[in-house]
């Protein structure tokens, strides 16, 4: 009996003692032999999961995206597409958090404005626009189309007037931040406050030390000192787009990214080894239960709830 | 991960469209769905060539990707509990993408080989594995020996073996 049909018998266990014996011979006259008959097994065995394995159409699947890759730039910056922003000349995002105006009251010469339970929208006497989030306040000069300094307490998206004889500054405990030109993003912490800028330029001044920034740069201020950060996050904005935005993110900076988003507490457990595994998501309006549902679904990670606190495993 | 040319992109786009969409089926369960997931995927990839430093290579990105979107489009579907099925609670464990993603190119590289047997050879070879049917089930439909049908099968494997090395010393030359 020839080989092909001994294996193909043998395949599906139907060799007789005797074919098993000479396919055994066979198998041990050389590696090759061997080789083959292992090979086969297993292309025999895979092929079995081809019954739905389908064939998809490449040609005209590549036509359909192909118009698409000719006009697609090469980076989106989404913080230039805001729609409101292209009325007034120069945009400023300004994004801080911070703690230290707010309990010791207005300062003199100054107006208060405060968002409590919802994001506010309001407009300078210089037409300069700005959204604040929940629970922040703003003191702004009483002589504001003069003097236009700002102290912010919590987080604000500015949108700012040009005005180049008139420097817009906006004070914090950490750094000064004037507007050179357009747009860029504040965000300051108990401790710190970080910078990044969107489009145009800004100076900051914090201690001893000055930079300016431009496009895409950010850096962290903290105690006089200014450090750059190479990476800056997508996700400034999310408290007023309400869109969280991740592209192969490390899992630990979207972690960092959740926390303050929903003002939660989300943390690793210590036995994790999960924190540099790569997201890929987009959440738009969701609250963080449901978030976190899907992220643990798209790692493979599991959760817990320590009171107050999650844990990821 | 930086692409010379559209050209080279669509080489990679050859490669992986039809394993992907194949992955993409397994949890969407809809031919259309997995083909939209996959051609955004490789939309998205392309927009953001130069800004994704891809340290696990381009399998495994394109691979996650398809996944996390798949994932996605279930969630937001209206069908949602039609759709969920066995692949996605399999896949919510201990989840290997790498292991997951050769095993999709290998069938791949078969279903290619096979395509590629001569007629009569591929005809009794797809009857048994795609169809189920016994040799002596093979014979009488095709009016032939069983003999005939296991030459055809044993001759069938070794030439798919071939082709498939020789594929394999390909990738490894490119």
């Amino acid at each position: 009996m020839r080989i092909n049909n001994l294996i193909a018998r043998f395949l599906v266990n139907k060799t007789t003692k005797e074919e098993w014996d000479t396919l055994e011979s066979w198998k041990q006259e050389s590696q090759t032999n061997l080789n083959e008959l292992l090979e086969m097994q297993s292309i025999w065995n895979n092929s079995v999961d081809l019954k739905d394995y389908k064939q998809f159409d490449k040609k005209s699947a590549w036509d359909l995206i192909d118009n698409q890759l000719d006009e697609a730039p090469v980076q989106k910056t989404k913080f230039l597409n805001l729609k409101w922003a292209a009325g007034i000349a120069a945009a400023v995002t300004i994004i801080m958090v911070s703690v230290f105006t707010f309990s010791s009251g207005v300062p003199d010469g100054f107006n208060h404005i405060s968002a409590t339970g919802i994001i506010e929208n309001v407009t300078l006497p210089d037409g300069s626009n700005i959204f604040m989030n929940k629970n922040s306040g703003l003191d702004y000069a009483s002589n504001f189309n003069e003097n236009r300094t700002i102290i912010l307490d919590g987080e604000a998206y500015f949108d700012v007037a040009r005005d180049e004889s008139k420097p817009f500054e906006i004070e914090t405990d950490h750094a000064q931040i004037t507007v050179l030109g357009t747009s860029f993003n504040v965000e300051e912490h108990g401790d710190y406050v970080d910078v990044y800028v969107t489009s145009g330029k800004v100076k900051v001044v914090s201690g001893d030390e000055e930079v300016i920034l431009t496009k895409n740069e950010m850096v962290t201020c903290s105690n006089g000192k200014i450090s750059k950060l190479s990476r800056p996050g997508r996700n400034y904005l999310s408290w007023k787009t309400g869109k969280l935005e991740f592209s192969e993110t490390p899992l630990h900076k979207v972690v960092e990214d959740l926390t303050r988003h929903f003002n939660k507490k989300l943390t690793f457990a210590s036995s994790s080894k999960a924190m540099n595994q790569p997201v890929v998501a987009t959440f738009e309006g969701e609250d963080f239960e449901s978030v976190l549902e899907t992220l643990v679904l798209i790692t493979g990670l599991k959760y817990h709830k320590e009171g107050q606190k999650y844990v990821i495993q | 991960m930086i692409f010379s040319s559209k050209e080279e992109y669509k080489e990679v786009f050859e490669e992986y469209y039809n394993p992907l969409c194949n992955f993409a089926f397994k949890f969407v369960n809809s031919a259309d769905a997995a083909e939209d997931i996959v051609q955004e995927v490789f939309v998205q990839m392309w927009q953001k060539r130069n800004q994704i430093n891809i340290k696990s290579g381009i399998k495994s990105y394109l691979f996650q990707s398809t996944r996390n979107k798949a994932i996605e489009t279930i969630r937001r579907s209206k069908l949602k509990n039609d759709y969920v099925n066995e692949e996605l609670y399999k896949s919510e464990k201990s989840y290997e993408i790498e292991v997951e993603a050769d095993n999709y190119l290998l069938k791949e590289q078969l279903n290619k080989s096979i395509r590629q047997l001569p007629p009569k050879c591929q005809q009794i070879f797809v009857l048994s594995k795609m169809n189920g049917l016994t040799y002596g089930e093979i014979a009488e439909e095709l009016n032939l020996s069983v003999k005939t049908v296991e030459n055809q099968i044993g001759r069938g494997l070794k030439l798919l073996r071939g082709m498939l090395t020789k594929m394999r010393s390909d990738n490894e030359n490119k």
